[in-house]
């Protein structure tokens, strides 16, 4: 399997003289292609600001990070913004458009990264994810469930490379929850490269690599060969 | 690029529908000043092009004088101090009409003769029937024996009633008689034709001289074919060509005959002065008649007898072109031949056009103001919508959009704003503008007086004008000052920290 990410001497921090706070690092660790990756650690452990790096959300201060052949640690912020375009995102609070339909927050992706993608083939990926009903419905109105399936489907119309996930099922109810991850774990299973950050210790046993944070380092990281 | 664009407008334009009444509200400031500007600059400008047409109209806005100045100017606006005119030959006044194209009528300017009604005037006494005067005339002027003088009023009460009825003042408006002739006469009742050696063209009242009464005619239409006798006994102005007339020390030009000399004339045609929306001259319809110039050359000649009228000079001409539109072109020409030219016309309009250009620039500064003033207005509220949009700049950051995007959605939003506030402000102003016209319009519709005094301007043709000059600097500036006030809440848009964002609830 090829390496898709190479974080090596990974630093973050924030402010300036003795107002330095850092956050991350130094952390070292690889990502195979079509693993599936999960990202422990209690709150300020760091989690978030690697996976923010990871996503091109923010920069490192140090190191190097190479994602899908991509050197992140020296991108500008329109660079990054096309790296971004290329990755899929999905947050714990679904960050999608409140103006726009179901259909319109996922067209939009792709219309955002300038990808031409059919009324059809957007129709097509919400139905996979059970939406048929709600395609034209305001946002607002779906379920926390509906939304992180909504957002899902953003990710996925534009075929990224990986997936970045930030506490995907960290707003839902047991059932709703239990949805994601069945769809999270079928589309891992279809070769689609998975990174989480998450407190769901029910991911566990379907990662293939899982790195516990703490302070902003690695405290371990573990490869399960036999999922 | 497309794609991308496409993207941009479903976001404002979903943020726009679901923020409309914020827009509403943050579009007043740049509908306002729109408004203002609009609407004074529509009024203004309709009301000028109603004043221009209306002045158009008259005949005499196809009149020039023409005068020939020492020093060679050619603006009569322009001549510093008393100016000193060079007397103009009669033959080079009249080939102006082959070397200057657009020219109907031309002919010098004099003054002829008077007549007085009034005991205390120092000047004789003319009366329709010249037989009135002598008749009833105890005593003549010894150095006049024709005439009647002055100071020897009938004593008999039965001859003073008949020789007051009779017998008036008349001077004859004659300075330019056949340029005013030539433009007013599709106005005369009777013969449009110049008069000719024997007739008069003449007016039916005459003002408070009530020539209709002493006639005895009830209309103008009776009086066409009377005979009147006038006294030719005042000289025109004239000097040898070439002399130079000095308006400071003014140097005679004007002699008085001394001795009277009778002519009765046949009335061929008549100015119906009785009532002010008939009377085709603007300034009243007192004391006008016109003869054929040679009665002015046989005054001169009656004068001094030994004058060589083709060495006669005349201080100006009086000329018409033959419509307004070319007015222009032919003082142009004129000038060109280093006459000094006088449009009463043109300085009208010009002075209507300045003072209508002085009101549109002050209430459209009063607009501007409001504009500028509204640039803060939408600061403010594109500064709330940037602070309130925070987590939606943050998702589209995440989705692929960079700062440019976020700078362009915001930018739009503002420019829309203005967009808008410009539409509103233009239907505002259309729709104010046609109800103030309608209210003046009924306003001097109502009172008899101010329609009479507007007699020659169709108040009912008074309308805004909008012309598309005025719709596209109203929206430059509408675009403009909203650009101007998004420029700022743009950049911050753009600049915003997509980690910090997206935590942001």
């Amino acid at each position: 399997m090829a390496i898709l990410i190479t974080a090596k001497n990974l630093k973050k921090s924030y402010g300036k003289g003795k107002n330095t706070v850092h956050a991350l690092g130094p952390i070292d660790f690889t990502v195979v292609e079509g693993s599936f990756t999960i990202i422990l650690g209690k709150s300020g452990s760091g989690k978030s600001t690697l996976l923010n790096l990871l996503s091109g959300l923010d920069s490192p201060t140090d190191g190097t990070l190479v994602v899908a052949g991509e050197s992140l640690n020296k991108l500008k912020s329109g660079k990054l913004a096309k790296y971004r375009a290329k990755i899929g995102l999905i947050f714990q609070f679904y960050n999608l458009l409140p103006n726009l339909s179901t259909l319109e927050n996922v067209m939009i992706s792709s219309w955002l990264k300038g990808i031409s993608v059919s009324k059809q083939d957007a129709t097509s990926l919400l139905k996979q994810f059970g939406l048929e009903h709600r395609i034209n419905s305001n946002i607002k109105t779906l379920s926390g469930g509906e939304k992180q399936r909504v957002a899902i489907c953003r990710s996925l119309i534009n075929k990224p490379a990986i997936l970045f996930c930030d506490e995907p099922t960290g707003a839902l109810d047991t059932a709703n929850g239990q949805i994601v991850k069945d769809i999270l774990v079928k589309l891992n299973k279809e070769g689609m490269t998975i990174v989480m950050v998450t407190h769901n210790e029910e991911f566990i046993p379907m990662a293939d690599k899982i790195i516990t944070m703490k302070d902003g380092i690695i405290e371990s990281m573990n490869t399960q060969i036999s999922k | 690029m497309f794609i991308k664009t496409k993207a941009l407008f479903l976001i404002l334009q979903k943020h726009l529908l679901s923020k409309w009444g914020r827009v509403l509200l943050a579009q007043a400031g740049i509908m306002i000043g729109v408004w203002a500007i609009s609407l004074t600059s529509s009024l203004s400008l309709g009301l000028s092009d109603k004043i221009v047409t209306a002045i158009n109209s008259q005949p005499s806005s196809r009149e020039i004088s023409i005068y020939k100045s020492e020093k060679g100017d050619t603006n009569f606006f322009q001549v510093s101090g008393p100016p000193k005119f060079v007397f103009i030959s009669k033959q080079e006044i009249q080939n102006l009409t082959n070397t200057v194209s657009g020219i109907d009528s031309v002919s010098p300017t004099a003054t002829l003769g008077t007549f007085t009604k009034k005991p205390s005037t120092p000047s004789d006494y003319n009366c329709v029937d010249k037989s009135i005067a002598i008749n009833h005339t105890p005593v003549t002027n010894p150095s006049n024996p024709t005439s009647v003088d002055t100071q020897q009023i009938p004593a008999n009460p039965e001859d003073k009633k008949i020789f007051s009825e009779n017998c008036y003042e008349f001077r004859f408006s004659s300075s330019s008689y056949q340029a005013y002739f030539d433009n007013h006469r599709t106005k005369l009742i009777g013969s449009q034709n110049r008069p000719q050696i024997g007739e008069i063209s003449i007016c039916y009242k005459c003002g408070d001289l009530n020539l209709n009464q002493k006639i005895g005619v009830n209309s103008p239409s009776e009086m066409i074919g009377k005979n009147i006798t006038i006294d030719v006994n005042q000289t025109p102005g004239y000097l040898p060509t070439g002399s130079v007339y000095d308006t400071a020390s003014r140097q005679g030009t004007t002699k008085t005959i001394t001795k009277s000399n009778p002519i009765t004339l046949k009335i061929v045609s008549v100015v119906d002065d009785s009532q002010a929306n008939n009377n085709p001259f603007a300034t009243g319809g007192q004391f006008i008649a016109y003869l054929d110039f040679s009665y002015y050359e046989n005054a001169i000649k009656q004068f001094d007898p030994s004058v060589d009228l083709n060495k006669i000079g005349y201080i100006s001409a009086d000329i018409a072109v033959t419509s307004y539109d070319k007015l222009d072109n032919a003082i142009n020409q004129l000038q060109g031949q280093k006459y000094l030219t006088l449009s009463a016309t043109q300085f009208l309009i010009s002075g209507v056009k300045t003072l209508f250009t002085v009101l549109t620039y002050f209430l459209a500064g009063f607009g501007l103001i409001v504009l500028i003033s509204s640039i803060f207005g939408i600061i403010n509220v594109m500064t709330i919508s940037v602070l309130e949009r925070r987590k939606e700049i943050g998702i589209i950051k995440s989705l692929g959009g960079n700062d440019n995007d976020i700078f362009i959605i915001f930018l739009l939003e503002s420019i829309f704003l203005g967009i808008v506030g410009w539409l509103f402000g233009i239907l505002l102003a259309l729709g104010t503008g046609k109800i103030i016209s309608a209210v003046v319009i009924s306003l001097i519709n109502s009172n008899p007086e101010w329609k009479g005094n507007l007699a020659t301007f169709n108040i009912n043709e008074f309308t805004p004008v909008f012309p598309w000059q005025l719709l596209a600097i109203t929206f430059g500036l509408a675009v403009f000052f909203t650009s101007i006030s998004g420029l700022i809440p743009s950049i911050r848009a753009s600049k915003q920290n997509i980690v910090e964002v997206l935590r942001s609830e």
